[in-house]
């Protein structure tokens, strides 16, 4: 049985997947692209799902195809462990015998092979100090080496310390219409007009949307008022506010006031409507997801957000800052 | 039958609402101050789960270390005990401790399928929460990738909410799957207590434990107990010399938390020491989101209204902190 929604990741032949800009990027990359693709999603934004999505057609179509899952703990471990450990997880996730390290990037490079890297965000904790070098850094190595990386993660590039310039994809489900909500939530009653205003609701954000929508699927006597209000209080009510204070907390004074100057530009925002033009604050707004990443910035921001994040949370932000 | 307070679950404690289907393949997280009844509620799920699952018991509290790497020696210890299949296995020599454990956690649930229950996540040194949560995700995704329904389901019971548990955490299951709170016991549930103590029910005892002890089964459960044994004197409840008696354990672990300072993410506290927050709370001010939320997890305060739980209990307890000065 294929469900229509589901919590956590896709699983392909379990829940039905729905497709979005950076699905085609990816698959353009596989047709003809080498090198690295950076994609860059808020957590919740699919990116894991779309590893899920696309891997198994790989393999299917006979390419040498791998899947990392990064974990970042591994700043006080010795660089040769960490290569171990990245050798042994690459060689089983490709499917070959454990080779030495240089004879698996060879064949990596030579088979055309392409891996998936997800939690790529890990590369902070593993290098806290500074830019990565591929001696210190397995990962690094393989990219330097020419093998083809699909890289998953939450940052840009230069914050986790990548030491090449590379096009960054952004990911986020802004494609996805209320025509395709309406058949997910066709066994709901007014399935169309409910698909407008949960889209209203969740501005295109799939971990929302998959809440709204489990909500509403299980509970069906409850409106879509009531879903909101219920999320309103339960959506990860401290998230965005540890997030700032953990950051103020740390008590550097220019990560103070760029995070002083992203609250101001969503309050402005709240207020007035999107910004005018692009900058860092409203960059910051985009990395946390209240903004939609690679959408343009007269998008209507995620209506769940603007109930959650409100004047009063503004202001309230500002007295502790 | 009734059980003594803090007694290891037994299927007749299944008191309240049926515990619902979560045989899924998303992690469920079950989150609530405590005494919330989280435990026995994962129990409860995990007998339910073991028709068709190998259950495997982690129990966060029993790790008293400070070392990632003595956390997972301290867990492949535990998973070898509880699982001869695990015991089995083996990961290539000179891998991250991490890596290793996690390969041989995934070895198992390929083969069979299993229902990892990790209880109080939130009770491990803080330190250990963000790395050892996010790692969680890894076998979890290894296994889906493969396609079907996956092998390893988690059953993860917090302290606090879970995006307090995995700040930062982006990999973790905290931020995925189901998420329920449990908090206040219901109606049913008081009752089947009381009938389980042979206790008659009626709405002024009911409320009358409310007043006393707070909402949540725990110490509802630790009430009725004490009224039982004192032969259904619900008068006693009044009393604050008996509640001293019949919560001495609960009084002495939130005395012990108070004399511990909570690290802050903030700037909106003098001081880590959680008298400020009950301070702040008692003269109807916010307190600091940080040691709110440790009066949350403790159960002094409620999660809803971020005030102190108005019970003769709390109000008691804050007396005994004015007294200790």
């Amino acid at each position: 049985m294929i469900r229509n929604f589901w919590l956590g990741v896709h699983r392909p032949g379990v829940t039905r997947y729905q497709p979005s800009v950076a699905d085609t990027t990816v698959r353009a990359f596989l047709a003809e692209g080498r090198g690295r693709l950076w994609l860059r999603g808020p957590s919740g934004s699919g990116k894991t799902s779309l590893r899920f999505e696309h891997a198994p057609d790989v393999r299917r179509a006979g390419r040498l195809c791998g899947e990392l899952h990064l974990l970042g703990h591994s700043s006080s471990v010795p660089a040769e462990t960490r290569r171990l450990t990245f050798a042994v997880e690459l060689s089983r996730s490709l499917g070959l015998e454990q080779l030495p390290w240089k004879d698996l990037l060879a064949t990596c490079v030579r088979e055309r092979a392409v891996v998936f890297v997800d939690e790529v965000s890990s590369l902070r904790d593993r290098h806290p100090t500074g830019p990565i070098r591929p001696d210190d850094e397995p990962l690094l190595e393989l990219a330097e080496a020419g093998v083809d990386l699909i890289l998953l993660t939450m940052d840009e590039p230069e914050a986790l310390g990548w030491p090449r310039e590379l096009p960054v994809t952004p990911i986020w489900k802004e494609d996805l219409d209320a025509a395709a909500v309406a058949a997910l939530v066709a066994p709901l009653a007014r399935s169309e007009e409910l698909a407008a205003e949960v889209m209203a609701q969740v501005g295109g954000n799939p971990v929302l949307l998959q809440r709204v929508c489990v909500m509403l699927l299980k509970r069906p006597a409850s409106s879509l008022a009531d879903v909101v209000a219920e999320l309103t209080t339960d959506l990860d009510p401290f998230l965005i506010e540890i997030e700032w204070s953990v950051r103020t907390g740390l008590g550097d004074p220019e990560a103070r006031q760029a995070w002083i100057r992203a609250i101001g530009a969503w309050e402005a925002l709240v207020e007035s409507g999107p910004p005018d033009s692009e900058s860092p604050a409203v960059d910051t707004l985009r990395r946390l997801g209240l903004l939609r990443p690679g959408a343009p910035l007269s998008a209507p921001p995620c209506g769940l957000f603007l109930s959650r994040f409100d004047r009063g949370w503004c202001r309230r932000i500002r007295e502790t800052a | 039958m009734m059980f003594p307070p803090g007694a290891s679950y037994h299927p007749s404690m299944d008191f309240g609402p049926a515990a619902p289907d979560f045989l899924h393949d998303d992690p469920l997280v079950l989150w609530g101050p405590a005494g919330a009844g989280k435990t026995w509620r994962a129990e409860s799920l995990a007998r339910r789960a073991s028709a068709t699952r190998t259950v495997w018991r982690t129990r966060c509290a029993s790790y008293d270390g400070t070392s990632e790497d003595g956390l997972w020696a301290f867990i492949v210890g535990d998973l070898e005990a509880q699982c001869p299949k695990f015991a089995a296995t083996s990961a290539p020599p000179g891998l991250e401790r991490s890596n290793a454990a996690l390969d041989r956690v995934t070895d198992v649930a390929e083969a069979v399928r299993v229902l990892w229950l990790i209880d109080d996540l939130d009770r491990l040194d803080r330190s250990l929460w963000y790395d050892f949560s996010r790692s969680l995700r890894a076998p979890m995704d290894q296994l889906a990738s493969r396609g079907g329904e996956g092998g390893l389901k988690f059953l993860i019971t917090l302290r606090r909410h879970p995006t307090r548990v995995s700040l930062g955490a982006y990999g973790s299951p905290l931020n995925q799957g189901e998420r329920q709170r449990l908090d206040a016991f219901g109606e049913t549930g008081l009752r089947q207590l009381l009938e389980a103590a042979n206790l008659a029910d009626s709405p002024e005892l009911q409320h009358g434990l409310r007043e006393a002890v707070g909402n949540t089964v725990g110490a509802l459960h630790r009430a009725v107990h004490g009224v039982a044994a004192e032969g259904g004197d619900r008068s006693l409840l009044a009393e604050p010399v008996v509640l001293q008696r019949w919560f001495s354990s609960t009084l002495a672990e939130w005395h012990r938390a108070f004399e511990v300072p909570v690290p802050l993410t903030s700037a909106t506290a003098r001081t880590g020491f959680l008298d400020a927050a009950l301070i702040d709370l008692g003269e109807g001010r916010r307190a600091d989101p940080d040691l709110l939320d440790e009066l949350t997890a403790l159960g002094i305060a409620d999660f809803g209204t971020k005030g102190l739980v108005p019970s003769t209990l709390v109000r008691l307890f804050c007396d005994e902190r004015r007294a200790r000065g």
